[in-house]
């Protein structure tokens, strides 16, 4: 998502990861049963309250959004003249907004397109805040307590850490190449991927090279020694953690109640 | 007592699959505990073959070869026992330390062994925590290993060895791309884990110079055989031996036998290894000659070689500034004038942003601020394959261009880029490979060859574009001592042609060779900018640099209180002077 781990001293970053992720079940739960955007609204308050405890660096979010500002705004207007109205149990759902060439845009659609595009950015912006606050490997280890197998997190924990390493390759095989005068940009689609060889053959063997020399320096640290090498994350709710988790489950309990009563749905 | 030995190798010879030569050949040695062993020889020799069957990585991993003979590690029989079991009596440290971290924290990485064989918690943090304490890495065990310098991150993989409390430690090459200082911490911390802990270590690396002083056993192999074996003291006396296997003899060393030859100095206790030994043996000397040492007049005009600021400028540098994406500041206002035919050393330590510098003189990185002028041309104007003509850089590592199926092919992609005629581009070729030494492999893949081989072909593959400035980075990492000085003389050769030639490199003994000028960087800025008279004897400079002087210079520096001159850089220049002071 937008933001990597980062390692701080917040009252959020230091509760146990599974409270944040019971947190994330919760904004999971509102985004999936509310389609009124203004219900939603309150979906976004539960989202920036942790997010500004946490000290988000929300200049880096907003330059990760900034570039699917254009495709919302098309997503808003098609859902707007192309969502049929009719099926919304709200008032006035059919009321025209604006016409667009002959063709009529309907407050319903409108509101519903508004839902969506909600949907899209709050995810990113909670999901923003979990990757910044949550160690993916602490998401290993507690994938791992639910019964996921040691070699599987190990191969995706290891995945994790080499792309910033495979991207430092990349571009040090695409420099090398440009040093011998490639240019890719002199080219057209097909010329492009003929003379991608020089960039992918490189990037290849070395990867192929390292994951062999990898290996042999997982062997020399017992890698596989055991069936069931010792975890060594612990997690412990402290009192922190049991205020949060219980605030998250009666707001689930509530927003279900809501949804129930009749409210939060167009 | 049996037991006293924590690796006995038995006449050991080993075949790697469908190899007709032996990669070991008959050899045989003992290690104690708490000794420290140190295993020389040139590229090929066997030496990393010999690492691989002290864990047993020969021959359950390079498996289908075949190992005769036995090596009983800590009472283990290698061939019995798996790698897993012996990697806890041997650990291994390699290289390249980004492939032997697993963990996204240096706690993780260190951690990672010990939780692989199940111990409990309390014996994993505890490992972890003497493991940090003998590695000095207090205070990062929660950071992205990413966020690491080179050397913290091999101090890492070390820890990561330690921490699988093993009898031995092997060391294969660990320290080849460390600048001098962050080598010498290394080096450093071996010998007190060893001495304070009884544990054997076990170094095979190329800079004899370092790793001889705090050796108590030296092996030095050649094809396959243990060639010389013995204390540090007697392996340097056999100079000749030394010289004919192609092994870089210590600067001390070198002196103390030519002087020796020529009846100059007594050769009595055997060569020293370190500066202070080597200062005892020629002060005495001196002393001994008192009369002669006002006679003396300490002045080496006669050895300067620069030619500095003769030609005119072809590079100029404004004010440059530059910043990688995750905000590290790389290049902090640079200045800097190259004249053409050059031969210019940029040192300094790891991420002092000499390969920084290197790429903005392509125009691969351009400037955030400030100028890069390229015979007259603004970089920034420029695209990369256009300066490529100008300017050509030579990557450190090979394996990263070659994609071709043939050294031919490989030296043509180049000049092919570039538009240039298929008949000149033949001609080239053919002029280039002579000139490197490459004709027999030109029909070889670039991927199959030996590494030294390799260095060369990436030099000939930017040589076919027929550039005027060549910039190599890092020439003589992980070469042998013969291997680096061919490059160096290839790199000397095409200066004298008038090629300007810029080398990345903290080999100071190398720099001090052949530059004539040489630039020192540290954090991003130029510390000093000169001749190598004048920048490899600013002890204070070098030290901010984390470098050092060349042995031999560090010497005579110590040695300027009894009246010689104190800005020797070669053993060939202090050989000179003695030989004059001492008729």
């Amino acid at each position: 998502m937008a933001l990597e781990y980062e390692r701080r001293e917040t009252f959020w970053h230091n509760l146990d990861p599974r409270t944040k992720l019971i947190w994330g079940f919760l904004i999971i739960l509102q985004l999936a049963i509310w389609t009124d955007p203004l219900w939603q609204l309150v979906t976004l308050v539960i989202i920036l309250i942790p997010g500004i405890i946490a000290k988000t660096p929300w200049r880096k979010v907003l330059k990760f959004l900034k570039p699917l500002l254009p495709v919302m705004l098309l997503l808003l207007l098609a859902e707007a003249i192309l969502y049929p109205a009719e099926r919304l149990n709200i008032p006035q759902a059919t009321r025209p907004l604006f016409t667009i060439g002959g063709v009529k845009a309907t407050l319903g659609g409108f509101l519903f397109g508004l839902n969506l595009v909600e949907k899209i950015l709050f995810t990113i912006i909670f999901t923003s805040i979990l990757t910044y606050t949550v160690p993916f490997t602490d998401v290993l280890y507690i994938m791992q307590r639910l019964g996921l197998p040691y070699q599987v997190a190990f191969i995706m924990s290891t995945a994790w850490r080499l792309i910033p390493y495979f991207r430092t390759i990349y571009n040090e095989v695409v420099c090398a190449q440009k040093a011998r005068g490639l240019e890719l940009e002199k080219y057209g689609l097909i010329g492009r991927i003929k003379h991608s060889i020089a960039v992918l053959v490189p990037l290849y063997s070395t990867a192929l090279d390292m994951t062999e020399r990898m290996a042999l320096a997982m062997e020399s640290r017992a890698f596989g020694a055991s069936k069931k090498p010792t975890i060594l994350r612990e997690f412990k709710f402290s009192r922190k953690d049991y205020v949060i988790l219980v605030i998250c489950i009666i707001l689930m309990a509530l927003s279900l109640a809501i949804t129930v009563i009749g409210y939060g749905r167009l | 007592m049996l037991t006293d030995y924590v690796i006995r190798v038995e006449n050991v010879t080993y075949y790697y699959p469908n190899a007709s030569k032996p990669a070991l050949d008959s050899v045989s040695f003992k290690l104690r505990r708490g000794e420290i062993l140190a295993i020389l020889g040139p590229t090929g020799a066997g030496k990393t073959t010999l690492a691989y069957c002290l864990n047993g990585t020969i021959p359950h991993f390079i498996t289908g070869g075949r190992l005769i003979g036995d090596i009983i590690v800590c009472g283990l029989n290698t061939k019995e026992n798996p790698i897993r079991v012996l990697a806890q009596k041997v650990s291994l440290v390699f290289d390249d330390p980004e492939i032997q971290m697993f963990g996204l924290s240096v706690f993780e990485c260190i951690a990672f062994g010990p939780a692989n064989l199940s111990l409990s918690k309390d014996e994993i943090i505890r490992r972890v925590k003497f493991a940090i304490e003998a590695c000095k890495l207090k205070g990062l065990e929660y950071r992205n290993p990413s966020e690491l310098s080179y050397g913290e991150k091999q101090s890492v993989a070390i820890a990561s060895a330690l921490a699988m409390t093993p009898e031995v430690l092997v060391l294969d090459e660990a320290t080849a791309i460390l600048d001098p200082t962050s080598r010498m911490r290394i080096y450093n911390t071996i010998y007190d884990i060893a001495k304070k802990h009884n544990m054997a270590a076990i170094l095979i690396a190329q800079e004899t110079g370092e790793v001889l002083p705090i050796s108590d056993k030296v092996i030095v192999l050649n094809n396959g055989r243990i060639e010389l074996e013995g204390s540090p003291h007697e392996i340097l006396s056999e100079y000749n031996k030394l010289k004919n296997i192609g092994l870089r003899i210590p600067q001390v060393a070198e002196l103390y036998y030519r002087l020796g030859q020529k009846g100059i100095i007594t050769r009595t206790v055997g060569a020293p290894i370190t500066i202070e030994e080597a200062y005892k043996i020629i002060s005495s000397t001196l002393i001994s000659r008192k009369g002669l040492l006002e006679k003396y007049n300490a002045s080496l005009k006669d050895y300067s070689r620069g030619k500095k600021g003769k030609g005119k400028v072809i590079i100029r540098l404004e004010n440059v500034h530059f910043m990688y994406p995750k905000g590290v500041k790389a290049l902090n206002g640079v200045d800097l004038e190259i004249y053409e035919g050059e031969f210019i050393a940029l040192t300094g330590p790891n991420g002092a942003g000499k390969t920084t510098l290197a790429k903005h003189l392509n125009g691969l990185l351009k400037p955030a601020l400030g100028k890069v002028i390229v015979f007259g041309e603004d970089t920034k104007e420029k695209s990369v394959s256009y300066l490529s003509r100008k300017v050509g850089y030579v990557y450190q590592n090979p394996d990263l261009m070659f994609f071709n199926p043939t050294v031919r092919d490989e030296l043509k992609y180049g000049p092919m880029n570039l538009g240039i005629p298929l008949n000149e581009i033949n001609r080239r070729i053919e002029k280039v490979s002579k000139k490197l030494g490459l004709e027999e492999y030109l029909d070889y893949s670039p991927s199959s060859l030996p590494r030294g081989v390799k260095k060369r072909v990436a030099l000939a593959s930017i040589l076919t574009m027929d550039p005027d400035v060549i910039v190599v980075d890092e020439p003589t990492t992980g070469q042998d001592w013969l291997e680096s000085i061919q490059i160096m003389n290839i790199l000397k050769e095409l200066n004298r042609e008038g090629k300007t030639v810029i080398v990345i490199s903290h080999d100071m003994e190398l720099i001090a060779m052949y530059a004539n000028r040489i630039i020192i960087m540290s954090y991003g800025t130029i510390l000093k900018d000169g001749s190598p008279r004048e920048t490899l004897t600013d002890i204070d400079i070098l030290n901010k640099a984390s470098l050092r002087p060349p042995q031999i210079t560090e010497l005579f520096i110590k040695l300027s209180k009894l009246g010689m001159p104190k800005h020797v850089l070669t053993v060939d220049e202090a050989y000179d002077i003695m030989m004059k002071y001492c008729k």
